[in-house]
């Protein structure tokens, strides 16, 4: 291990020595100065000097990418120098009697006379031994504690050196104030400087979080180069000069979107915030149409919802992320992605998140996964209450029943079945997995001759992949249900028909309806317009639509041509929620990209055996089919 | 205004024949009094008694922006009945500190007698105490964990002060217990020695003046007489000092030496005062060419003037005054400070003016066409009760309405255009004492105000922002 102090190019900065002295100057000013200084204290001239002092690492405790923590012995006899001007009061009986009260002063005639003499102090030939205590992080920038007085010796050559008396007082005071100030002042320059030095690192720290639900590039190609935010970060969250801002392109996925304007990312942060507590204030977005939630119900399901979110990438961003940070256990990416890797599990922090946000990424996977769970309104064209929930099949019996007997709008979806998978004590096995039969495959393989032929949500796949413990569970949760969907198949067959309308309906717009209010400005009015097309195009007669259920898919694919890459007849390739394991912009590194890719491949060829087995074939129409109702509707 | 605690001391001394000028603390006292008085800053209240004749107390609050108070008593075992505690009747010329009359520091009588004090076989004591409220500076320093208890006062301290006044000399001891300061200081008269050249009087009136039973024969007074009418007829006072101080922990050393040349007041004054009217002022150096040319028995025409010089040898700084009394109602001061090694300099100039009611106004006026008016309705009364006091008796009278009206104010400025100004009057029977002092503020002086980005404004430096302070000081006592 091998460490590089650079003391050089401190010295050479021009502006560092201006700022010293005026960090000096003021924490000189700061405290209560001696009687006998009657001015301020100006740092007239700083110098480090070129030695710079020994460094011998005593005891590192905790190293890592942005933080650190050390200790360190240091000794410095360099030549390094400071001179300081001031006027000080030489009249020692002066000085006396100013800080006496004047009750019992002996008041002299004129032995207390002042006299003020302006003097300079040049301090040199520091010799210093310190233990120091160096702690380092990203978030509370560096801070350098002494153990014990650094001060061995000092040489203070001043205005007084021909007079001994004086001489020997400015230099006992001296050091004095010295000690003072390396031991209390010099810790807090430091860390300000470093603040200084580290503050745009510190608000990055928010937006890199946010950043993980960042993307643009499925949903539209719209150029983030072609207005250039103010401020922009890079994924890691260093701040980018222009020239390396010009230097990125749209060629380059990876890097430019993860351009993002630090201040609409606040901004998309606070409303986040509000949404999730009580505040009433709403950040100012520009081309943004805000929708309220829809329900207590809905709201009492929040990290489901979140996590189904995430499956709308663009525009519930900074929502996947609080799902992602907060119930990491519950959305499907996290959770697969801990479980696959069980050695990242404890590090499933913002980074490991922003990883898995980035997966989605992915053009395809995102496009079906925007269905989300909570689906209940009453369909405006049929009037038909659709409340089914794609979670569990548990939800689904209820649901289809109160489909048919009410037509008042039900809200009713995840939170039973978040709910009833919560106690299994699997954290992992969360209510969003039903939403991937969402997922575009599914839909296809939907309009196969096979409808019925339903798929397992993925998600158990995975599940039992990973953690055959969970997975059981879910699987005897989930299989009954089926059975008992089955039974109730022959009405739910024809109403699949309509629902797979819907759902085509629903996809797209479910895209323009986020839960989250995130919204991209730029991207809604082309979204809404080519699902609005797609809607009035296709909803019309619901019931004759099912084979021409793909077609609204291959239209909107149409529109969108990015998506293209993956289409509803590649049923055999890897699964659309899997493929974000291959997006190159996922893995952190190459080895971690390797064993991702290898985990990958596992998990799809499981996903094929188990289809092809038939497992997913079972019942979970009503998972598929979840969500008929467009939502609440601004987007007509 | 002296506090009143501090009147009551003076008036202590006053009782017990204390002189307050024959000692090195007071060499400077009247310029001091013109040039260097403090204008308050703040509303304070002073409320203060004289319950009996050996007992005072006082009660201080003061109030704006920050509070403080204190609590004094007093006790004095010589009877303070006489002196005037109510502050309508105080003298406001024994209230206020202005040009000080320098008295022969030997006193004549005490040739003939002794002091009475000494007479009645006890000592004059008094004690005096004070409780204050903390200022803020300690409040802080209770609270502030960053004051350094090294350099800070100790919480308490205790001054010993021991004064000797020999007539000739004096001398003061001190010792305080904070950070154990020493210090002496020492007045010497000159001009005051006693005739070596008559050997035998001298004897005869020390042998006399050791048993004070038996009274002094005026003839053997009389024998004194050349020394005595030499004293007498002193027209003025050399005196010098010095004083030292040093304090064993800290080192810190102290000295200054000091010259007073003052007229006395026992002769200038009177004569003074009864020629004002008839002979025009002369010039200040007529004045003291005069003063220092005239024979010793010839009673002066000028008016009282006092010069002091101070020299502290350390650190190299001079201070001149020279303060004159023109009339018994206008006092001026000034005073040249500088240094020898860093050229400082600063002069001063001060005045005091006391006003008093004006003159009774006869308001009998002739008209143009020569009739005489009498416009004051109230003048047959006057005349009906003309006599109804004794000649004494209205010179008392008259003397209580001058000294109700009177007032006074204080005015000085510097060469920094430092302005201060202080009235001290009566209103009803309250003793208010208002100040105001302004200076002006540079924008390249002193560091704290070149922070201040409000002295900044000025654009060259020329030109002057002013700030200031004002306060007044009320005081009543019974």
């Amino acid at each position: 291990m091998a460490f590089n102090f650079n003391w050089a190019p401190l010295s050479g900065d021009p502006g560092f020595y201006k700022r010293a002295e005026e960090l000096l100057t003021d924490a000189m000013n700061k405290n209560e100065k001696p009687a006998i200084i009657v001015d301020d204290i100006i740092v007239n001239e700083l110098n480090l000097g070129d030695v710079p002092p020994d460094l011998e690492v005593v005891e590192i405790s905790d190293i890592g990418v942005d933080k650190f923590r050390g200790t360190f012995k240091m000794s410095y006899a360099g030549n390094a120098f400071i001179t300081i001007k001031t006027r000080v009061q030489a009249n020692p009986l002066n000085t006396y009697l100013v800080t006496r009260p004047t009750y019992a002063s002996p008041r002299p005639l004129a032995a207390a006379a002042g006299l003020t003499i302006p003097l300079q102090i040049t301090l040199s030939d520091f010799k210093l031994s310190a233990i120091i205590i160096l702690v380092f992080s990203r978030q509370k920038g560096l801070t350098i504690v002494f153990r014990n007085d650094p001060l061995e010796s000092l040489k203070v050559s001043s205005t007084f050196d021909s007079i001994p008396f004086v001489a020997n007082y400015l230099q006992e005071v001296i050091e004095g104030q010295l000690r003072t100030l390396f031991m209390d002042e010099l810790p807090a320059i430091i860390h300000r400087m470093s603040l200084r030095l580290w503050v745009p690192e510190h608000k990055a720290i928010e937006e890199r979080a946010l950043m993980t639900e960042e993307d643009t590039q499925d949903e539209l190609s719209v150029d983030p180069l072609a207005s250039p935010p103010r401020d922009p970060v890079d994924s890691s969250g260093a701040t980018l000069t222009p020239q390396e801002v010009a230097a990125l392109s749209l060629d380059s996925h990876r890097d430019y979107h993860s351009l993002f304007s630090r201040k609409n990312l606040l901004r998309l942060a606070t409303l986040t915030d509000s949404h999730r507590t009580l505040s009433l204030f709403t950040p100012n977005i520009r081309d943004a149409v805000f929708r309220a939630w829809t329900g207590p119900l809905e709201r009492g399901e929040v990290p489901g919802s979140h996590a189904s979110k995430t499956t709308t990438p663009a525009l519930s961003r900074s929502q996947s992320y609080v799902g992602n940070i907060h119930k990491t256990a519950y959305t499907f990416d996290s959770s697969s992605h801990a479980s696959l890797r069980p050695a990242l599990h404890s590090q499933q922090s913002s980074l490991s998140v922003t990883s898995l946000g980035s997966h989605r990424l992915k053009p395809h996977g995102n496009r079906k996964r925007k269905k989300r769970v909570v689906n209940l309104r009453k369909s405006a064209t049929t009037g038909e209450v659709e409340a089914i929930s794609e979670d569990g099949s548990t939800v689904t019996d209820s649901t289809s029943v109160t489909g048919s007997t009410s037509d008042s709008p039900v809200v009713f979806s995840v939170p039973p079945g978040a709910s009833s998978f919560e106690p299994t004590g699997d954290p992992v096995t969360p209510p969003r997995s039903p939403r991937f039969p969402a997922s575009p495959l599914h839909q296809s393989q939907e309009a196969t001759p096979q409808p019925h032929r339903r798929q397992r949500p993925p998600s158990h796949i995975d599940l039992n992949f990973t953690q055959p413990g969970s997975s059981s569970v879910n699987h005897e949760a989930s299989s009954p249900s089926w059975t008992g969907d089955a039974t109730i198949r022959p009405r739910r067959a024809q109403r699949r028909v309509v629902k797979l309308n819907r759902e085509q309906q629903h996809d797209q717009d479910s895209d323009e309806t986020p839960r989250a209010s995130m919204i991209l400005p730029e991207q809604r009015p082309r979204q809404q317009s080519h699902h609005d097309l797609s809607e009035h195009a296709y909803q019309g007669p619901p019931v004759t639509h099912v084979p021409h259920s793909p077609q609204p898919y291959m239209s909107r694919k149409a529109a969108l041509p990015e998506l293209s890459t993956a289409g509803p007849s590649q049923p055999a390739t890897l699964p659309n929620f899997l493929s974000f394991i291959t997006d190159s912009s996922n893995s952190q590194s190459i080895a971690e990209r390797a064993w991702m890719m290898k985990m990958a491949a596992e998990v799809a060829r499981r996903y094929e055996d188990e289809r092809t087995k038939g497992r997913f074939g079972a019942p979970s129409t009503p998972s598929a089919n979840g969500e008929d109702n467009p939502p609440p509707a601004y987007a007509r | 205004m002296l506090p009143f605690m501090d009147y009551v001391i003076r008036e202590f001394g006053a009782a017990t024949d204390w002189n307050y000028d024959n000692s090195y603390s007071f060499l400077t006292a009247t310029s001091d009094a013109i040039l260097s008085f403090q204008t308050p800053n703040s509303a304070t209240l002073h409320v203060s008694s004289l319950a009996s004749s050996n007992f005072a107390n006082s009660y201080t609050l003061g109030a704006l922006g920050q509070l403080d108070g204190s609590i004094s008593y007093l006790y004095s075992n010589v009877s303070l009945a006489d002196v005037p505690s109510q502050s309508p009747s105080i003298p406001l010329r024994r209230l206020v500190e202005g040009y000080r009359d320098v008295c022969l520091p030997v006193k004549l009588e005490e040739l003939s007698r002794a002091v009475p004090a000494l007479k009645e076989g006890r000592k004059p004591t008094l004690l005096h105490a004070t409780l204050a409220l903390p200022p803020p500076s300690a409040l802080t320093a209770f609270t502030s964990i960053a004051i350094p208890a090294a350099t800070g006062a100790p919480p308490a301290s205790v001054l010993a002060h021991v004064q000797h006044d020999g007539g000739r000399y004096s001398i003061e001891g001190l010792a305080s217990t904070d950070n154990a300061l020493l210090g002496v200081r020492g007045l010497w008269n000159f001009g005051m020695g006693k005739p070596v050249k008559e050997p035998d009087s001298m004897s005869t009136l020390a042998e006399l003046g050791g048993s004070p039973d038996i009274p002094i024969p005026p003839q053997l007074v009389d024998g004194l007489s050349p020394y005595y009418r030499r004293l007498k007829s002193k027209p003025s006072l050399l005196s010098a000092g010095a004083e030292f101080y040093y304090t064993p922990y800290s080192h810190v050393i102290g000295l200054s030496t000091g010259l007073r040349f003052a007229t006395l007041a026992s002769h200038i004054t009177p004569t003074d005062n009864k020629k004002r009217s008839s002979k025009p002022f002369a010039g200040t150096s007529a004045a003291l060419t005069s003063a220092l040319l005239a024979p010793a028995n010839v009673s002066q025409s000028s008016f009282p003037y006092t010069m002091t010089l101070t020299l502290n040898p350390i650190i190299g700084a001079l201070a001149s005054t020279y303060s004159v009394k023109p009339t018994s109602n206008l006092a001026l001061s000034s005073r040249f400070d500088f240094n020898v090694y860093s050229w400082e300099s600063q002069y001063t100039l001060g005045a005091e003016i006391w006003r008093g009611r004006k003159p009774h106004t006869s308001k009998i006026r002739v008209l143009e066409d020569g009739t005489v008016v009498n416009e004051d309705n109230l003048a047959w009364i006057r005349n009906r009760t003309k006599d109804w006091f004794t000649p004494e008796e209205r010179a008392l009278k008259d003397e209580r309405l001058e000294r109700e009206h009177e007032n006074v104010v204080k005015v000085r400025v510097d060469d920094g255009w430092n302005i201060s100004a202080l009235w001290t009057g009566r209103i009803k029977s309250l003793l208010v004492s208002a100040g105001v002092t302004v200076s002006p503020v540079d924008g390249g002086g002193g560091g704290i105000l070149k922070r201040n980005p409000s002295a900044m404004l000025d654009e060259d430096g020329r030109r002057k922002r002013w700030t200031g302070k004002v306060g007044v000081s009320i005081a009543y006592s019974t």
